[in-house]
């Protein structure tokens, strides 16, 4: 099996992981992959699982007034999409749709995530290390960004680019990215064996 | 033997997970403070070194601006201040004081880290329940993102008048806010 661990460790959510626990990643981590306009998720879905693309762009909607979708973010190579799930357990708040033909991610179900936290895995607890950072440096981010845009409308409330700058920082680019954007050749390497213990998953 | 501040902590949400074990060591990091009334606790931009919950009294949040306090949020017993600063140790974002004469605990973000570092399930389950916490702030401020955007679409004329007050907005969004 020919899985860059390295590649995988370029990733924030798996920084710092030892070879034994990229082991257990592996166990954990399933290869999924979605056509253009194919979506992910639904707006309201509940919210099971933890992505993080590997290659491919992910839209970020939400209903508007009349119903709708408006684009609120657009997510690269290396973000995490719908992370909230991985700690609380709730429905997800956007809508998420592949942009690119096609998008590939990995996802993390919390069933088994959170099976590895109350087991006391050491995984688990990197994984929740490097999740709490980034969520405090997105809020804090999405703060900072939202009061700014507030201060320059005279109405004092946010306008609508305000707004999506916010939610930019809000879903995308955490302070944090190790990487802005994944060696295409390195992701060759590591989608086939990916994909091979899906089907070994699947065979089972 | 158990420690003589487990029923207190084991009471507030963010401690509920641990058990007695993992109390009484994540207790080894908490000292007690006590504050007059008026005392500061810390101000804006002073560095983020512990957190702090409130055994009795209350404390007051505010931000210093040209003339005038704003007070985002005023805490009472139970209540826990400055949670973040145990994740990512940033300077404090507004100021803390007493509002009356009020006892504290105190925990040290470095001893908490001394947990953190050597893998402690007290620490981990200390850091999940700030998680939670952010997760329930971020998918608020998403809220008011998706209200921003309805109202945009709606094209609703807004006056200076229907503008939330500062306190209102910042409160709604900052870390600040009494549970």
């Amino acid at each position: 099996m020919k899985v860059d661990d390295a590649q995988l460790g370029h990733l924030p959510l798996f920084a710092g992981l030892t070879p034994k626990e990229f082991q257990v990643l592996r166990e954990h981590l399933v290869l999924r992959e979605f056509k253009l306009g194919e979506v992910l998720f639904n707006e309201g879905d509940p919210a099971r699982s933890c992505f993080v693309i590997l290659n491919g762009r992910v839209g970020v909607y939400i209903r508007n007034r009349e119903g709708e979708p408006e684009e609120i973010a657009q997510l690269e190579s290396g973000a995490m999409v719908g992370h909230l799930a991985l700690i609380d357990n709730k429905r997800r708040s956007a809508t998420c749709r592949s942009q690119a033909n096609p998008t590939q991610l990995v996802e993390l179900s919390r069933d088994d995530f959170d099976r590895l936290f109350w087991a006391q895995s050491s995984f688990a607890y990197k994984i929740l290390d490097n999740l709490s950072l980034d969520l405090v440096q997105r809020l804090r981010s999405t703060n900072d960004r939202l009061v700014n845009a507030r201060r320059e409308q005279s109405t004092g409330r946010p306008s609508l680019q305000g707004a999506k700058d916010a939610a930019q920082a809000l879903l995308g680019d955490s302070i944090d990215r190790s990487v802005d954007e994944l060696d295409p050749d390195q992701i060759e390497v590591c989608i086939p064996s990916l994909d091979q213990r899906m089907r070994d998953r699947n065979d089972k | 033997m158990s420690h003589p501040l487990q029923a207190f902590f084991g009471k507030i949400r963010l401690f509920s997970t641990l058990d007695g074990d993992e109390l009484n060591e994540l207790l080894r990091a908490i000292k007690p403070v006590q504050m007059r009334e008026e005392q500061l606790l810390f101000s804006e931009g002073d560095p983020g070194d512990a957190a702090y919950v409130i055994e009795s009294g209350s404390l007051e949040v505010y931000l210093e601006r040209p003339n005038r306090q704003i007070v985002l949020a005023v805490l009472k017993p139970g209540a826990i201040l400055g949670e973040i600063a145990l994740l990512d140790g940033l300077p404090r974002t507004a100021n803390a004081r007493a509002v009356e004469q009020t006892s504290l605990f105190r925990i040290d973000k470095r001893e908490f880290d001394f947990l953190r570092r050597n893998m402690r399930p007290a620490a981990f389950k200390v850091i999940r329940g700030i998680s939670v916490t952010v997760c329930e702030r971020l998918r608020e401020t998403n809220a008011m993102i998706r209200e921003v955007i309805e109202e945009e679409r709606h094209g609703e004329p807004e006056t200076e008048a229907e503008a939330p007050p500062i306190s209102g907005l910042l409160g709604r969004l900052a870390f600040w806010r009494a549970k």
